[in-house]
């Protein structure tokens, strides 16, 4: 079921009135169905496998909790290892299947294993990872284990976040099954207006910049120059709209029942550095990683070697996870690259903005770099959306060909090398609603539009709403699955 | 308290909405659109007409009665499928006493077509409307109950600028067929490739049964009624031949062969006609106004006059 789909338009309000409706003892029950209804939306005997992993982690983690020494460092293996190779089955088995076919080939090796027709349950990398740090947390102690087994079954599978994230930690997440949620007026309006808002970000911005950079990345060889720019610049807001209007939506469909999610995203592309960058993008996951791969391997405490090297496994960890292809694991150690030459040239850089006279001009010289960081964000992007390695080395190859051409037909209002066989109307209000997110942006430096809206009279607050629910509805393209689902 | 407060709030936020969007609806449905006006046309000379074309927009696009040499109509719409070919026909035969000709098309995706299941569905309320067609899926889908996307959310955004009133007739002439412009997209290839993609994306193979059965009535609803039905295969460019499915192309023409020999009726496979060059073409498979009026010369002298 999508979020942004007719279904979840009768569900979510059906299941908020039910749930406040309910007395308490058996709003869970509740939450834990219409969690089930939400996932079989997709397909329906997956289930099964989210009811194998999540059995297995509950008795894991009772187990894990009830032993002493090697028997509890066993349970947690045993609850790893099992969580993963459903991921690896269902995620990574024909991508390492099809590389060893090629390796196999070339050595003129018999490879009798074909390809397997599998199709990746939805969310089934995000949930796992929320399973995994259960089990880790249990291990540690800093979590109790969960022995109801209904209320365990929820933190796996709570509707709002299940299929998409944000990846929940149990010391956030469990306490709150058990917490008495009254209806609150305040909530319930704050958890609206940021649904509409990711809701916007979604069907206005995401789906509609889709078909531009559709258009390109479906046949790039096609194109050159600033349409190859475009479509990437376009992909780069609509990865992030799709995702983040997601999360956004997530969120506040959680908040309204009064459940608190972490945020996801906190205004990625006005970090001014890629460090700074992956702190506010996808901040469920990053935040994972720094804890359950990053941290373990020794983080920034060891010698420089191995610290480079923590970030760059992370970083390729953290591209294999998005995708079993090569394209994202060269996206993911590219931003691992990013980070390394960040930090190795950092104090070289400080000198260079001192000379050249950057640090008196504060404010111009964080346009420079947020600039700058958008620019090597977008340039990875190009690995993330492409098809294989074919198409991103054309891309990224292919940008300067052709661009004062390009340029110079805008000048001559030959719009074609940026219309892409879209009308002028289409690349208007990507390009405006895009402005107008950006702007609502800067505006949320210290505090979000949201509870600045707020405090504002009534014959403010409501033209907006109703500005942003007309562009919804006029401007938005409905039907379209969100990026993330396909991880 | 507060739940009231909130329903209060959310019912004084939502009615203004919702009042705005049924009077926009209501607007829309009480406008000429391309349904209500060729039903008009239809039924206020349905003694006249000779010659019916049933079919898509291949066709709506494709034949121009006007240039029959006997009054004829072009009763084709954007994504009509078989079922709604037969209904029509069921609805208007006995009234049309003077008919002589049925034309029927048949396109590549004609007997896997999936209707119910495609994005044109929503067209399935504005059949219910206007000739009374039930809707053969009840589904819950939005695009049912609305009108004011049927012809773009920009156009309905425009209309709004002429005090919510719609231009909607979409360049349909008195015979019924829509006169699309003669502007070629800049890259035919990548467009002939998306037209097979899209119709590929609408087609079923569950459906090829259910699809014969319905071409099989409407050859028995003519026969029965004393008129010819005439299958036919609207022209398009080699880019979009070139890339059909072989196999359901196949398979297409050997059903059309059995039909032909079964009611001994005839076909007129045009789709690779030397005839017809790209200049004649708006996009990979439809006419422009000028390969319309040339392929409806052809039909005209080929079918209605027999001199192929």
């Amino acid at each position: 079921m999508l979020f942004n789909s007719l279904q979840f338009l009768i569900f979510f309000p059906v299941v908020t009135f039910l749930y406040f409706m309910l007395p308490y003892r058996f709003r869970w029950f509740l939450l834990l169905i219409s969690s089930c209804i939400f996932y079989m939306a997709f397909i329906p005997k997956y289930i099964l496998i989210l009811a194998i992993t999540i059995i297995i982690d509950y008795i894991a983690g009772i187990y894990i909790e009830k032993s002493n020494g090697r028997n509890k460092k066993v349970f947690l293996i045993i609850s790893i290892i099992s969580t993963c190779a459903v991921l690896f089955v269902f995620k990574y088995l024909n991508f390492f299947n099809s590389n060893f076919s090629v390796i196999a080939r070339f050595f003129h090796w018999k490879y009798p294993i074909g390809v397997l027709n599998i199709i990746l349950p939805i969310g089934l990398s995000f949930h796992t990872f929320q399973s995994l740090s259960y089990v880790i947390e249990v291990y540690r102690g800093n979590q109790k284990a969960e022995h109801h087994f209904g209320i365990y079954a929820l933190y796996v599978m709570f509707y709002p976040q299940l299929v998409a994230g944000p990846i929940e930690r149990p010391y956030s997440l469990l306490h709150q099954f058990y917490e008495k949620h009254n209806f609150e007026y305040r909530k319930v309006a704050d958890g609206l207006k940021l649904i509409t808002w990711g809701i916007f970000k979604k069907v206005v911005i995401a789906d509609r910049a889709a078909v531009f950079v559709q258009q390109v990345y479906g046949n790039p060889f096609d194109y050159h120059g600033l349409s190859l720019i475009l479509a990437t610049i376009f992909f780069a807001f609509q990865i992030y709209c799709d995702f983040s209007g997601y999360s956004d939506v997530a969120i506040g469909a959680a908040w309204v029942m009064g459940f608190k999610l972490m945020d996801n995203f906190n205004r990625p592309y006005s970090a001014v550095s890629i460090a700074e960058f992956w702190k506010k993008w996808h901040i469920s996951l990053s935040s994972w990683f720094r804890d359950y791969v990053y941290i373990p391997l020794g983080g920034n405490r060891v010698i420089k070697a191995r610290w480079f090297f923590n970030i760059f496994i992370t970083f390729l960890l953290s591209g294999l996870w998005h995708g079993a292809n090569w394209t994202f694991v060269i996206w993911g150690v590219l931003n691992g690259v990013y980070i390394i030459v960040g930090r190795i040239t950092k104090g070289f850089r400080e000198k260079l903005f001192d000379l050249i006279g950057l640090n008196f001009l504060p404010s111009f010289r964080k346009v420079l770099q947020v600039l700058g960081t958008f620019s090597l964000v977008t340039f990875s992007w190009i690995f993330f959306i492409s098809k294989d390695l074919k198409d991103s080395s054309y891309v990224a190859t292919h940008f300067y060909h052709g661009l004062k051409l390009d340029i110079l037909s805008l000048f001559s209002n030959n719009f074609e090398c940026i219309l892409l066989d879209q009308n002028m109307n289409n690349l208007l209000i990507v390009v405006f609603s895009i402005i107008f997110m950006e702007l609502v942006h800067f505006s949320e430096k210290h505090r979000s539009m949201r509870h600045m809206l707020s405090d504002k009279p009534v014959w403010f607050r409501w033209p907006v709403y109703y500005l942003m629910f007309f562009g919804i509805i006029f401007f938005g393209i409905f039907g379209e699955s969100f990026i993330y689902f396909q991880f | 308290m507060e739940l009231l407060k909130f329903i209060k709030k959310l019912l004084v936020f939502i009615i203004p909405v919702l009042l705005f969007i049924f009077i926009l609806e209501i607007n829309f449905f009480n406008h000429r659109n391309i349904y209500s006006l060729k039903k008009e046309i239809l039924e206020n000379n349905l003694s006249k007409y000779k010659v019916l074309v049933l079919g898509s927009s291949h066709v709506l696009y494709g034949v121009n009665p006007a240039l029959f040499n006997e009054s004829g109509f072009n009763l084709a719409q954007p994504s009509q499928s078989f079922y709604y070919d037969y209904e029509i026909l069921l609805k208007y035969i006995k009234s049309m006493p003077s008919l002589r000709v049925v034309i029927i098309p048949v396109s590549y995706f004609s007997f896997e077509y999936d209707f119910l299941n495609s994005p044109e569905y929503w067209r399935s309320n504005f059949y219910k409307i206007y000739f009374g067609i039930p809707d053969k899926n009840e589904k819950i889908d939005f695009r049912k109950i609305q009108g004011g996307f049927l012809f773009l959310r920009e156009t309905a955004l425009l209309s709004l600028k002429e005090i919510i009133k719609v231009n909607s007739e979409l360049g349909i002439s008195d015979s019924g067929a829509y006169r699309c412009k003669d502007v070629l997209p800049k890259n035919i290839r990548k467009n002939g490739l998306k037209r097979i993609e899209a119709q590929n994306g609408i087609m079923d193979r569950t459906m090829v049964g259910e699809n014969e059965k319905l071409l099989g009535e409407i050859i028995e609803l003519c026969i029965a009624a004393n008129i010819e039905p005439v299958i036919i295969t609207t022209p398009a460019l080699n880019v979009y031949e070139e890339n059909l499915d072989k196999r359901i192309y196949l398979e297409m023409q050997n059903t059309i062969a059995h039909f032909c020999k079964k009611y001994n009726i005839k076909y007129y496979n045009y789709m690779s006609d030397g005839r017809f060059s790209v200049e004649d073409f708006c996009d990979a498979d439809h006419l422009n106004f000028k390969g319309a009026d040339k392929f409806s010369r052809v039909l005209n002298q080929e079918i209605l006059h027999n001199e192929r």
